[in-house]
């Protein structure tokens, strides 16, 4: 029993195909999105639509080539389909930009997406100011300004702080990565 | 479009500013136009951006993924506060925070499985009626430990001990630095180890070969006792340290001023027979504590002492044993004596009992007792690793006083080996299948004493 989707009818086994593909890709695509379209919201309706886009297109899908960057390709559309953040619009209105963007994503991410994980354990070992600050800058999306005042400090500490924690968690992850490597 | 800061002389700082204030959401449209014009025109630029942004959106990750421990971690030690809850409110929590710990399980589900292949520098020896979920013998790399109640003794792949009483919040940070968030916890760190630190809200602990323990109160103020050795104490903004001596103890609060305090070992009598290794003991065992201790006026008419002698050890040659397999020892053609080999990594306990001195009172005592009347002191011990051998033979326990005993072979001790002829005012000791127990039936009577010496495995395999 297959599924209807427009006029196209998926199998089963293009069904699984898409389970699996999107699974993989949604992250990445859900964090792209993010990255240029700061509503919350928005970027789940835009995510939900993509997946609807994918799928409703999935049979004309190359299997040949990554699923991966024809995923972006998609959501650059329905970010532009969206625009409604307009303190970012000037570059996601540019299409140059918004080409450039995307294909450098799709070349980028899935390099470093393997990193998450060490950036897990390494973010959990995190305590005191720095776990403080890195909570209210990247989980409440508080910038250095209203972080310096909860936190009684000035912005500019904060954004040492923030620097000296970034550069600290990197070398964490590489520590974890590398180890990773090395017992592969 | 506004023009660059003076203090962004620098091109590429100038860059890094303009990200910044993209990725915080802080960019005005000048700014903006700046940077998209700089991005169009510079791959290079072009490819820095799109890392940092994904950087960013994985940092964003980590940091919700942060949040949701911080809340799980929150609600479930407020679950064990002793507070009146409801139990419809208690539902609602527990029934919303599984689902979200089924996302974090998800989320967090391949990095357990890569914890292994992460650096280790720990294994957990042994664990008691504690809410952990870790298991004997688990290695473990940087994390958290967190009990809500019962004890966990941990060994560092230094020699390093440290057990833990909770309730405890402890950091394993790297091999040789920790931090007890809150709780108590001892450690022994034997030669070659030192240097091992735990941090603490005030100040830091540096171990300089020494046995300490300490303890946070509620508002985060630790206090530092030192049973053995040296430590060095170090208020954490620097500004004064002490070092503190065997006996010595001192809180460092919240100004991070140090005070002296009277030491008080009982504050660590629950953790200490688990920090040396006893995993239980019934009967008429009494735990010595390894601090300063005159074990020569150790006495009692009905207790059997237990006394850790010092720290774990490789043996630097082969030591005589007298009992080596399990099963109950009356005579002595029933000892299994043998060597342990050198190289084998050991700790020695001593079981001791030692009546009374009542030489100034000898009427009390009778000198030829009726073996029909002879009180008898029993009690078993476990340890938890295996036993390798027990000295029982008085010549075998004079010659490993030297090896083992800091201050017992100091003072010639006669008669306290077991009595093992069989007799109904003889001793027995036996030796359990699992070589974990030792039982002692020892005659309670005359002036001297008994002594056995117990070596245990204390091997890294294990």
């Amino acid at each position: 029993m297959g599924i209807r989707i427009g006029k196209q009818m998926l199998d089963e086994n293009q069904q699984i195909q898409f389970t699996r593909l999107w699974t993989d890709a949604q992250p990445t695509v859900s964090q792209f999105v993010a990255s240029l379209v700061r509503d919350p919201w928005a970027v789940r309706d835009i995510v939900q639509n993509v997946s609807l886009v994918l799928l409703r297109k999935f049979a004309e899908y190359d299997e040949s080539k990554p699923f991966l960057p024809w995923a972006l390709g998609i959501a650059k559309f329905e970010i532009l389909g969206h625009r409604r953040d307009a303190a970012r619009d000037r570059l996601i209105c540019d299409s140059l930009f918004l080409d450039q963007y995307t294909q450098a994503w799709a070349d980028i991410a899935p390099r470093i997406n393997h990193e998450m994980e060490a950036l897990r354990l390494c973010v959990g070992q995190l305590d005191g100011r720095p776990r403080a600050i890195i909570k209210l800058r990247y989980a409440d999306g508080e910038t250095s300004e209203t972080i310096a005042d909860k936190l009684n400090i000035t912005a500019d500490n904060v954004r040492t702080i923030l620097k000296r924690t970034r550069d600290v968690l990197r070398r964490c992850v590489e520590r974890h990565v590398g180890l990773q490597g090395e017992s592969a | 479009m506004s023009q660059p800061d003076d203090q962004f002389t620098n091109d590429e700082t100038r860059f890094d500013h303009l990200m910044e204030q993209w990725l915080e959401s802080s960019i005005d449209a000048d700014q903006q136009a700046e940077l998209l014009s700089r991005l169009k025109e510079h791959p290079e630029e072009m490819r820095r951006f799109v890392e940092a942004n994904v950087r960013d959106q994985m940092l964003r990750d980590a940091a919700r993924g942060l949040i949701l421990m911080d809340q799980v971690n929150e609600v479930t030690s407020s679950l064990h506060q002793p507070q009146r809850r409801s139990l419809k409110r208690i539902i609602t929590v527990v029934a919303s925070l599984a689902a979200c710990l089924l996302v974090v399980l998800f989320l967090f589900q391949k990095s357990e499985r890569r914890e292994a292949a992460i650096e280790t520098f720990v294994s957990v020896a042994s664990l008691y009626q504690t809410d952990s979920p870790l298991q004997n013998g688990d290695r473990l790399g940087s994390r958290t430990i967190e009990i809500q109640r019962g004890f966990i003794h941990l060994q560092f792949d230094d020699g390093v001990e440290v057990t833990l009483q909770g309730p405890a919040r402890y950091e394993l940070i790297g091999p040789g630095k920790t931090r007890l968030h809150t709780g108590l916890l001892t450690a022994t760190v034997p030669p070659g180890a030192e240097g091992f630190q735990v941090s603490t809200p005030t100040a830091d602990v540096v171990d300089l070969g020494t046995a300490f323990g300490i303890e946070i109160d509620a508002e985060g103020v630790p206090e530092v006792s030192v049973f053995d050795g040296e430590v060095e104490v170090i208020p954490t903004n620097q500004q004064d340290k002490r070092l503190l001596q065997e006996g010595e103890a001192v809180r460092v609060n919240q100004r991070h001023e140090i005070e002296t305090s009277p030491f008080d070992a009982v504050t660590f009598e629950k953790v200490w027979p688990i920090a040396s290794g006893v995993a239980g003991s019934t009967g008429a065992f009494q735990f010595a504590p390894h601090w300063p201790r005159p074990m020569g006026l150790v006495q009692s008419d009905t207790d059997i002492f237990v006394l850790p002698e010092g720290y774990a050890q490789f043996l630097n040659k082969p030591l005589g044993v007298n009992i080596t397999a399990p099963g109950k020892v009356r005579v002595a053609a029933e000892l299994s004596p043998s060597d342990i080999p050198a190289g084998t990594r050991v700790k020695s306990f001593l079981l001791q009992f030692k009546p009374l001195d009542l030489r100034d009172d000898r009427a009390t005592r009778p000198n030829q007792p009726n073996p029909d009347e002879l009180a008898r002191i029993v009690g078993e011990i476990t340890f938890d690793r295996p036993v390798l051998g027990l000295i029982v033979v008085g010549d075998d326990l004079r010659a490993s006083d030297g090896i083992f005993s800091k201050r017992g072979g100091q003072f010639p001790q006669k008669g306290r080996a077991l009595e093992l002829s069989g007799t109904p005012r003889d001793d027995t000791v036996t030796l359990s299948e699992d070589r974990r127990t030792v039982k002692l039936d020892l005659a309670a009577h005359g002036a001297f004493g008994d002594q056995v010496r117990v070596i245990v495995d204390q091997s890294f395999e294990n």
